[in-house]
């Protein structure tokens, strides 16, 4: 995946791939809360508590994306690593497929 | 923006990521056991074929909403599949090597020692072509021992264009000429885009195909033994995603009963639940698709002489209907109504659509 810097960019884009890098980290985080709620060992208040971090997190994020300007730049970038993620599946599916050197 | 805001949160990420390292490395391993379900089903057709992937993919894009036409045929066969005039062709196959940045022009070469072959028919009959050719070259036929081959004379040096619209044109081109083959000698085996038999150091570069039809005549014979009289249609199974999550849930008593739940839960702990549900929701709509996949395929396979299963296209989310199963399928026409009416009865289930093409060219069977 190349990234494109120059002066104009460079802002935008290293903010962008922090804000996706983020997006990916709160999807695991909400994965990971809903496995201990699912779990049993929270409380109903603790799960309600839990859910409300999580949605203040989002509203940061979509903040920080609307406030930047960041709605492209982040679609890219993840679109980006789920083409990575992609090709790295495809590659263990079919392992004679990878070219060689 | 509050800036100690997003640094709150920052830290609170940082810390929450080392101390949950490992507990992270799991999530995100089983986050991929769905995607990986579903990889695996998409790329099924990869591993039940090892053959170059050069093949005609999702070749048409007539669907058949257009009942139209329909009718002039048996009125039991409502399903007849649309002409194949308007191919959409495959994305090119690519070729090694595509480094000129400039089309290659070939017409300044008068050397044309080399035959390019579109299709190999089993029969001795000429074909009435014309210049209708890559690059206008008069396409004719070239017979010995039972078999011919449709060719036309060129230089040795391969298509290649580093302009993807060229390319298109000339795969345009290839395909057009063995579908007219198709059309005229009857059985044919098509051949792959730039595929050139070398007569150089002949005094007739025609005489390099008939040794070379000789050579190969057993092996021809056999491949054309298996399509014989049969004909390739394509079939491609859609479903409206939005659709299928709906009815299951409402179908769906687990998710029915959270779904009743939310509304009872406080903000934070709804937000969570929702999250839950639409992770259910998602998975169960992925163990669907398996099972249609898997009902279809053993509804299918018993109406047609051969079967393969082709790639998807990774559908994206924003479309109403996406594409579960593709398939070529080989058959002989007479078993055309007997398909017909098996993707009748899943073209009426609710949320399925189907996309019938054909008849093709054998290009998956060869």
């Amino acid at each position: 995946m190349a990234i494109n810097l120059d002066e104009d960019n460079l802002k935008q884009g290293v903010l962008g791939l922090v804000i996706a890098l983020v997006q990916i980290i709160r999807d695991a985080l909400r994965i990971q809360a809903m496995k201990r709620m699912e779990g049993g060992g929270l409380t109903e208040d603790e799960i309600d508590r839990l859910g409300r971090t999580l949605m203040d997190m989002d509203e940061v994020i979509e903040d920080i994306i609307r406030e930047q300007g960041l709605t492209e730049t982040v679609r890219s970038v993840r679109n980006g690593l789920d083409g990575l993620v992609d090709d790295f599946l495809d590659q263990m599916i079919h392992p004679g497929r990878v070219p060689k050197g | 923006m509050n800036i100690i805001l997003k640094k709150l949160v920052q830290e609170e990420v940082q810390n929450l990521i080392i101390r949950h390292q490992g507990a992270i490395h799991a999530l995100v391993k089983e986050m991929l056991v769905s995607e990986i379900r579903r990889a695996i089903r998409l790329e099924m057709p990869g591993l039940l074929d090892d053959r170059p992937d050069d093949r005609f993919d999702d070749r048409s894009d007539n669907k058949f909403d257009n009942r139209s036409d329909i009718g002039a045929d048996a009125p039991s066969d409502k399903l007849t599949p649309n002409p194949p005039a308007v191919a959409g062709f495959p994305e090119s196959p690519p070729k090694p090597g595509l480094k000129n940045d400039a089309p290659v022009s070939r017409n300044d070469s008068m050397q044309t020692d080399c035959r390019y072959l579109y299709a190999i028919a089993g029969s001795e009959k000429t074909m009435q072509a014309g210049s209708v050719g890559i690059e206008d070259a008069p396409v004719y036929t070239i017979a010995s021992n039972g078999l011919s081959a449709v060719v036309h004379a060129c230089s040795s040096q391969p298509y290649q264009s580093g302009d993807p619209e060229i390319a298109r044109g000339w795969l345009l081109t290839h395909q057009h000429v063995v579908e007219a083959a198709f059309e005229q000698l009857g059985d044919v085996i098509p051949a792959g885009f730039d595929t050139l038999i070398n007569g150089e150091g002949l005094l007739d570069p025609d005489e390099a195909v008939r040794t070379w039809l000789n050579t190969e005549h057993d092996a021809l014979i056999s491949k054309l033994d298996r399509i014989r009289g049969k004909q390739e249609y394509g079939v491609q199974i859609f479903w409206e995603p939005k659709q299928i999550a709906a009815r299951i849930a409402t179908e769906n008593e687990a998710i029915r009963n959270l779904n009743e739940e939310i509304r009872t839960k406080p903000e934070g702990a709804a937000y969570l639940y929702r999250q839950k549900l639409a992770t259910m929701l998602k998975d169960e709509i992925e163990q669907e698709a398996d099972r249609h996949f898997q009902s279809f395929y053993q509804i299918i396979q018993p109406a047609v002489d051969a079967l393969q299963i082709e790639k998807i296209r990774k559908p994206s989310e924003a479309e109403a209907h996406q594409m579960i199963m593709n398939l070529s399928c080989l058959l002989l026409p007479e078993n055309r109504h007997r398909l017909g009416r098996e993707l009748e009865t899943i073209e009426g289930m609710a949320g399925f659509s189907v996309n019938f093409t054909g008849p093709w060219p054998p290009y998956s069977f060869v």
